[in-house]
């Protein structure tokens, strides 16, 4: 049981959440071009950002989100009788006629190529508070137009929106998490795949022995949120492997900002995949038998990860077999079309995205992960 | 956060806007035509005059929000609500790729209600979705093996016959745009934005080309399909429609039709707090009042909603405010539709069957008292009882008691 703490003084608005990002991450405090306080970040970190926060870059006049962009399954083979829900996203799609082809998707080697500069150089995240609700769109179109007025470049520019009320404040919550589990070791996602009808969890961590494998063939910097490993092909990585055996397990977390979380954190428990179950800031009040991660009154992350659950081993073996499968998605997503169709898409007679599934799925990680490195040379 | 479609469908439209505003800048002029979108619901449910993405029902009820729209910069004035505002809606978008998840079949219809009251104001809407999409799901109950099984999700066509009728009875275009097609809608939105330009001849016509190219496709994707919707329930068990419906008085109702729906009073969320997932799991309502909506559309004839499944008690639950507050919302929007309304099986007059009422009166305790799912043999039984009903009433056995 996580221990009663008196209620945190901290209100997750504008100021506090430059606070957090300044404290527990190093991001730099910086003016943006209006004279207003907010964030630098590294291209990566601002991938990461957008991916999980949703922050649009200010790419094009109106905006341009990661998030929800890079989806490969919506649910996992552990949970559905070993069948895998595949969805477009990562990979595109179009129709020919009555028959549906793989096409260029929303992976970072296709942004890269419509955005070229979203992956490089430093960006600035804009805070902007709302007082009323603003067309989103328009709201990015004035900025856009207001940076070059300011003789300064908004594709360095990424504008995050914060409302005044405690509304859409979780995605935040989600990207604290998730830089928190990428430095302790943890593969990271907040579009975790889950049928609709077994409760989506807002945020899942991942330890994993193929985060050595992944680091030590340059594919990553280190424990990082998913879909990052397609971002391979455009930032260099040196990271160093921890060289550590690690057994695999599943942590996940519930972001509220209102109301509890204990319904949902019930229902996961109940599943038996994961070793940890947490909530994230919530209203920061006593919370029974699941974990915590809030801030002190210095913005400062104290977690405190309550007590163990107790898994259902075989489930938990299959879902490890689903996440090597998993992640080998993303390490082809590193790859233009082409060469993805040339190495898995041969039928004419086959589905297209089926073909791919099943022969991703009967490649070995190993040999994914030559061929992957191969191919980007 | 779950998984969502809307992003894609919001930053769909934002991307449509990008390629047009640069195709017009490349022109040497600037887009007259703004995009009004958000990224949270709360911005879609405001009235369109408070800068949201709403509008009203003709009895001033809030109706279904968009999910974007495409507006200028100019004064108007809600014809039916009468609410001034500065920004003069041109395209609303509601858009889902909710099919590629498998939400396939008359999830759809719900969709209607989302632009139903558009026309009317002489302003131009669409549900932008997948043609054609693929959905991955469990293959278990259909005996294939692991670890795929895909099927297609078209678009429904008893929704586009309804957009169609939609658009002519109010002559302005309610579409419906391939979500894999961004051309098409790029192509529309820029003859839209040339008009607003100059609204000269040329432009003029080039609009109404955009527009006849997306009505003449959903035309052509319906056309079989229409030609034998009226005979099709006539002839086989489902749809479950019953167009000519016997009245008390023996005679069929002229003015009335009506669809039979297997689902229990849970549909609209009232349930008996024994299992805490049935609220979440059997809400159905905007299900059954979009199938209503839908059929009313299509044949412009009021639609009795037969419920077989639920008795005067259930009714009034509703009616005393028992369902959940979507449910609620949507058993509002039904019964104070003068066009629609609800029959339950005290509704319903079986003559000398005792028989087919007591087996409805069971299964409906049997589902109440789960409040759950029924089990398989009930579900089964059930489905053989609603086609029994629909032979039952074509051929007057029943009659409806009013």
């Amino acid at each position: 049981m996580v221990s009663s703490d008196k209620k945190s003084k901290i209100k997750l608005d504008k100021d506090s959440m430059i606070e957090i990002l300044h404290k527990n991450f190093g991001f730099k405090k910086v003016k943006d071009p209006f004279g207003n306080q907010a964030i630098q970040m590294s291209a990566r970190d601002a991938f990461r950002f957008s991916l999980i926060e949703g922050t649009p870059y200010l790419a094009q006049e109106y905006g341009y989100t990661c998030k929800e962009q890079m989806r490969v399954f919506y649910g996992r083979s552990s949970l559905n009788d070993g069948f895998v829900y595949y969805t477009p996203g990562l990979f595109g799609v179009k129709r020919i006629g009555d028959k549906i082809h793989l096409d260029e998707g929303n992976s970072p080697y296709y942004l890269n190529k419509k955005f070229p500069s979203m992956f490089h150089g430093n960006k600035t995240i804009i805070f902007y508070e709302e007082t009323t609700l603003e067309s989103k769109a328009e709201v990015e179109r004035n900025f856009h137009k207001k940076i070059k007025e300011k003789k300064k470049n908004p594709l360095e520019y990424l504008l995050s929106t914060v409302s005044k009320s405690n509304s859409r404040k979780e995605s935040f919550l989600e990207f604290v998490a998730s830089q928190y589990f990428n430095k302790e070791g943890y593969l990271t996602e907040n579009q975790v795949p889950y049928a609709n009808n077994q409760g989506v969890p807002d945020f899942a961590a991942y330890k994993t022995p193929l985060i050595d494998k992944l680091i030590d063939k340059k594919f990553i910097e280190s424990a990082c949120p998913i879909s990052e490993i397609s971002t391979a092909c455009i930032f260099s990585n040196k990271g160093k492997s921890s060289n550590k055996k690690i057994n695999y397990g599943v942590v996940i977390g519930e972001a509220k900002t209102n109301a509890n979380a204990t319904k949902q954190l019930c229902t996961h428990k109940d599943l038996g995949l994961a070793s940890y179950l947490f909530e994230i800031f919530a209203n920061q009040k006593k919370q029974t038998d699941f974990g915590l991660l809030k801030f002190n009154d210095d913005y400062m992350i104290n977690y405190d990860a309550g007590p163990s659950q107790s898994t259902d081993k075989t489930l938990l073996k299959n879902d490890e077999k689903f996440f090597e499968h998993y992640i080998k998605f993303y390490l082809l997503g590193n790859l233009p079309l082409e060469k993805i169709k040339e190495k898995f898409v041969t039928s004419k007679q086959e589905r297209e995205s089926e073909q791919l599934i099943k022969r991703v799925m009967k490649i070995s990680f190993k040999n994914m992960m030559d061929f992957v490195e191969q191919e980007m040379k | 956060m779950a998984f969502g479609s809307d992003y894609r469908v919001k930053y769909l439209m934002r991307d449509v806007q990008r390629i047009v505003t640069e195709r017009i800048n490349k022109e040497g002029f600037e887009n007259p035509l703004r995009l009004r979108v958000f990224d949270e619901d709360a911005g879609d449910n405001m009235m369109w005059d408070k800068g949201g993405l709403t509008f009203t029902t003709s009895d001033g009820e809030k109706a279904g929000s968009g999910d974007g729209a495409w507006y200028v910069e100019e004064a108007w004035t809600d014809p039916i609500s009468k609410k001034k505002s500065k920004s003069t809606p041109i395209l609303v978008i509601e858009g889902t790729f909710g099919t590629e998840t498998g939400n396939v079949g008359d999830a759809q219809k719900t969709k209607l209600s989302h632009i139903f009251e558009l026309p009317k104001r002489k302003i131009l809407s669409a549900i932008l979705m997948p043609k054609l999409a693929e959905y991955y799901t469990s293959g278990k109950n259909k005996k294939k093996s692991p670890p795929t099984f895909v099927q297609n999700g078209w678009w429904m066509k008893s929704l586009v016959m309804a957009s169609i009728s939609l658009s002519n009875q109010w002559k302005c275009e309610t579409m419906l745009i391939d979500a894999y097609n961004k051309k098409q809608l790029e192509a529309l939105v820029y003859a839209l934005a040339k008009q607003q330009l100059e609204n000269n001849n040329k432009n003029k016509e080039y609009v109404e080309k955009q527009l006849d190219e997306i009505m003449c496709e959903m035309s052509l994707y319906v056309e079989q399909y229409a030609k034998d919707f009226y005979f099709k329930s006539r002839r086989s068990d489902y749809p479950l429609i019953i167009f000519d419906l016997p009245m008390k008085n023996g005679n069929v109702s002229s003015k009335w039709i009506g669809k039979i729906h297997s689902d229990d009073v849970k549909a609209f969320g009232v349930t008996t707090g024994k299992n805490p997932k049935a609220k979440q799991r059997h809400r159905n309502g905007h299900r059954l009042l979009g199938n209503a909506q839908e059929l009313n559309q299509i044949t412009g004839k009021n639609v009795f909603l037969i419920l077989p499944r639920w008795n005067k008690t259930d009714l009034k639950k509703l009616n005393d405010n028992h369902g959940d507050s979507q449910g609620q919302k949507e058993f509002i929007n039904l019964i104070q539709n003068k066009e629609l309304d609800i029959l339950t099986m005290d509704d319903i007059d079986f003559g000398g069957d005792k028989v087919l009422q007591k087996e409805f009166k069971r299964i409906r305790k049997v589902g109440i008292d789960l409040d759950a799912k029924l089990p398989e043999n009930d579900s089964d039984k059930l489905k053989e009882l609603c086609v029994e009903l629909k032979w039952g009433l074509y051929k007057k056995k029943y009659k409806i008691k009013r």
